[in-house]
């Protein structure tokens, strides 16, 4: 039997970064990570910082803004460079409404921090030489950060443990003890921990989680596809996404949201296939890799002889009301969630360490009331 | 429309064949696809033909008559074809994803039978990178399916009896053979194995013809040697060996240097498990049958119902053994599709069993005497390169184990060993090999390392190809 003050479920980027946050605040902290360190859904990612976005409320803004500046000094207080740097974004506009939504959305975001613009199809053209632009007005722009995920995991995971956190690959939590609403003891399939408090972080394999203590949280997931192409010389300087990313893929049983990224190696992340499931898993299908690849060449026509190398597969989290769930989970004492955070890279600097606060029972600088669990009524099993 | 199979067969050497014959012979609509022109795998594999050739060899006529037996039976089959990727559907059946220039883009079967064989472990050592070091089977085809030699003046290091193959098939080319390297102590060890060998009548008259063409121009066999590098400017120039300790460490102070122009690399065969792999087969690992295999019932079905590997690909052990395996499925799917009758399943199985067991057996033996040992990475310096495809060093490995990575697929993530066109297919062995090594203190096993997890394409497909291949809604 081992005690600790925390346990946490989840290896990824929030996982981690909570426990390197607990564990420098003095508090003794395990990590229980299913798979290999990172090597969930935070390591099958293209690594964007994303900016602007977002939900426009003010609590969202401020932790992009004030998360994006804790990049800056991150890899120098962890000890390990994660690749952290900076790139354009353009968001391609294909309707005069989305043209005046993201008039709109700039005008907020720039004067809060977070400068972004419209620009038209000539200026996209410009930047943009050898895309396609035919069937777009423009585009929004914006500056985000781009890091390499597993670096960044190891990054945190390897802090944390300078601090004093246990952290396990490989050790699939497999039940709950659960006496009097309080969790008593983690089960793994060789060893029983036990702790003050337990704190889920596990992105979509969330509610699998807590469900095995007894309680259900509204985390649903959607399963996201993704190529990646050989080495090329530079042709696309920037990151590319559409501005309607949500409306392109919301209530569809599979669609394509088109998104290109830029890597250090000189390959291409091309983004993104999505389809409704209930399974949980890492593949990819025939529809996703060949679908991906027709949208690709319609905006890309001089990339049509590039390879694709490798794909990848894995589902994505989120809540009903597509805003984050972070807070005490309402029907056991002492069970906290942290998922399904919408802009994560960006965010989890600062969030990892209100998190850390919360779990202590201490108050967080800002209040995270409005991502409570509370907010969404909690079925008893 | 995409056409519907009872059996794809992926694969067309001996295993393959012999399955289509089985299953297509009781009924089976059948499917057979291969990577190459013609059917054979790199057993068989058939010269083209537009060559004219004066001779052929035993293995070459029974090649050429399996070939012409499995182009009569009843089935599609489609050659000159890649699967890049399998994927089942909601009833269950499997869609194959096609890339050939006259093949359809998908086909549909309910049962598989993968015989996708095996392909030479590269062994890496300083300077394996350079031109002009080539593997055992490498120089094979180049020899005995294009009669060309890949260099004049050649030294031969490895370990198995496919180097005796690969120095008469030289020799008789008129490449100087300068040494032929095993790198195993296999005496007195190999005492025990004599009575399986005598079993073994074709394959010993085989490596008879081999040694006395050896022998003819004194050859030196030297056993418990290994090359340790390779040096050049923009080709190989120098070899060197050294005597190795048991463990495939070399000994200091023995080193030898040749002036040659070609290393021929025969560590033994690495399973090829890219599509078991890619659907998510139970895999085992089997040092002695060379690396990671799929796990597989008596009718050598894997862990996924339907899906049946044969061969090399599941466990290195020669052709007779591919084919008597390919006859086994091929008759399993009858069964299971109700073209056989279990009495008569039952029969079959019976007969073959006893030269099964005798090929299995001396499966056991090459294991025994001749899998790469442990130590060759200490051969290794951190600038020698370990994944060609995106220059990885050992050195970069080493940083990222001390980064914290402890699997090869956290050692994919942080230096993108694997991630290239190959997928790992080159540097497998030697990063596995690295880290295993150097986390030896921590108790860390090859098996805890774990393997490359492969995704469709199975090999780099452009673009315009994939675009053109969305599958229809049906």
């Amino acid at each position: 039997m081992q005690n600790f003050d925390v346990i946490i479920i989840g290896g990824g980027f929030l996982g981690l970064s909570t426990a390197y946050q607990l564990s420098k605040m003095g508090v003794k902290t395990l990590l229980l990570e299913a798979g290999d360190i990172g090597g969930g859904t935070s390591a099958s990612c293209s690594g964007r910082a994303q900016t602007c976005e977002g939900h426009l409320d003010p609590l969202n803004i401020q932790i992009i803004r004030d998360g994006l500046a804790r990049h800056e000094t991150l890899e120098e207080e962890l000890g390990a460079r994660y690749d952290w740097r900076k790139i354009g974004l353009f968001l391609l506009i294909r309707s005069e409404e989305l043209w005046q939504r993201w008039q709109e959305r700039s005008a907020i975001l720039t004067p809060a921090g977070i400068p972004t613009e419209v620009v038209d199809r000539v200026a996209l053209q410009k930047a943009e030489p050898n895309m396609n632009t035919s069937h777009l007005l423009g585009a929004a722009y914006s500056v985000e950060g781009m890091l390499d995920p597993l670096k960044f995991s190891l990054a945190y995971a390897n802090a944390a443990q300078r601090q004093g956190a246990v952290i396990l690959g490989r050790s699939k939590v497999t039940g709950f003890e659960v006496k009097n609403h309080q969790i008593t003891a983690v089960k793994t399939k060789n060893t029983v921990y036990r702790a003050e408090k337990v704190a889920v972080m596990a992105g979509a394999w969330t509610s699998k989680v807590t469900r095995m203590a007894g309680v259900s949280v509204p985390v649903h997931f959607t399963h996201a596809e993704a190529l990646v192409t050989e080495r090329i010389p530079p042709m696309i300087y920037n990151n590319v996404e559409l501005a309607d990313f949500y409306e392109t893929i919301h209530g569809k049983a599979k669609a394509v949201a088109i998104g290109v990224h830029p890597q250090l190696n000189g390959t291409l992340d091309i983004s993104e296939a999505v389809t409704t499931t209930d399974q949980l898993h890492k593949g990819v299908s025939a529809w996703g890799v060949t679908s991906i690849s027709k949208e690709l060449v319609r905006l890309y026509p001089s990339l049509e002889k590039v390879r694709i190398v490798r794909t990848w597969g894995r589902p994505t989290s989120f809540t009903p009301d597509e805003e984050p769930l972070i807070g005490w989970v309402p029907g056991i004492d002492n069970l906290f969630v942290g998922t399904s955070l919408v802009i994560t890279i960006t965010t989890v600097p600062l969030l990892s360490e209100w998190m850390a606060l919360m779990i202590q029972g201490k108050q967080s600088p800002v209040s995270m009331d409005e991502y409570s669990p509370t907010r969404f009524a909690v079925p008893a099993l | 429309m995409i056409e519907s199979f009872e059996l794809a067969v992926i694969g067309a050497g001996p295993g393959g064949m012999e399955a289509t014959i089985t299953a297509a012979g009781f009924g089976v609509r059948t499917v057979l696809i291969d990577s190459y022109p013609q059917p054979g795998g790199q057993y068989f594999m058939r010269i083209p033909s537009d060559f004219k050739v004066d001779y052929e060899n035993k293995t070459e006529t029974a090649g050429r008559k399996l070939v012409n037996y499995v182009l009569k039976v009843p089935s599609l089959k489609i050659l000159n074809c890649l699967v890049w990727g399998l994927f089942q559907e909601e009833d269950g059946s499997w869609l194959v994803a096609l890339y050939g220039e006259n093949a359809p883009k998908y086909v549909r079967a309910k049962n598989l039978i993968l015989s996708t064989g095996s392909y030479d472990t590269p062994v890496a050592f300083p300077g394996w990178t350079l031109p002009g070091v080539v593997t055992s089977g490498g120089t094979l085809v180049l020899l005995k399916n294009q009669r060309v030699a890949p260099g004049k003046r050649a030294l031969i290091s490895g370990t198995g009896p496919l180097l005796f193959s690969v120095a008469a098939h030289l020799i008789e080319a008129g490449v100087e053979v300068v040494a032929l390297c095993e790198v195993n102590h296999i005496l007195p060890h190999g005492i025990k194995h004599a009575f399986t060998m005598l079993k073994q009548w074709d394959r010993l008259t085989e490596g008879a013809k081999y040694m006395k063409t050896i022998l003819g121009v004194k050859t030196p066999y030297k056993i418990g040697w290994s090359v340790v590098e390779a040096r050049g400017q923009d080709a190989v120039e120098q070899a060197i060996i050294a005597k190795m300790d048991k463990f495939g460490h070399p000994i200091p102070g023995t080193q030898k240097v040749f002036d040659v122009d070609l290393v021929v690399s025969g560590f033994t065969l690495t399973p090829n498990t890219g599509l078991p792999r890619m659907i998510d087969c139970e895999m085992s690992y089997q040092a002695g049958k060379g690396g990671w295999i799929p796990v597989r019932d008596a009718d050598f079905q894997t862990s996924i119902p339907h899906v049946y590997v044969v061969g090399d690909g599941a466990g290195v052990g020669g052709a007779e053994n591919a084919r008597l395996e390919g006859k086994i499925a091929g008759t399993s799917v009858a069964k299971n599709t109700g073209f056989l009758s279990l009495s008569r399943e039952k029969q079959i199985r019976q007969e073959i069993q006893s030269d099964l067991h005798q090929q299995h057996r001396f499966g056991d033996l090459l294991s025994d005497l001749f899998t790469p040992p442990a130590g060759l990475v200490s051969l290794l310096k951190d600038d020698t390169i370990i994944c060609r495809c995106e220059e990885i060093t050992l050195g970069e490995i080493k940083d990222a184990i001390q980064m914290g990575a402890r699997s090869i697929g956290e050692v994919k993530m942080l230096t993108r060993t694997g991630m290239g066109n190959c997928q790992g297919r080159m540097c497998e062995h030697t990063v596995a090999a690295i880290i295993a090594d150097q986390l030896a203190g921590e108790g860390v096993t090859r098996e805890d390392v774990g393997y490359y997890s492969i995704r469709p394409p199975l090999h780099p497909l452009p673009q315009s190809f994939l675009a053109d291949a969305v599958p229809e809604e049906e």
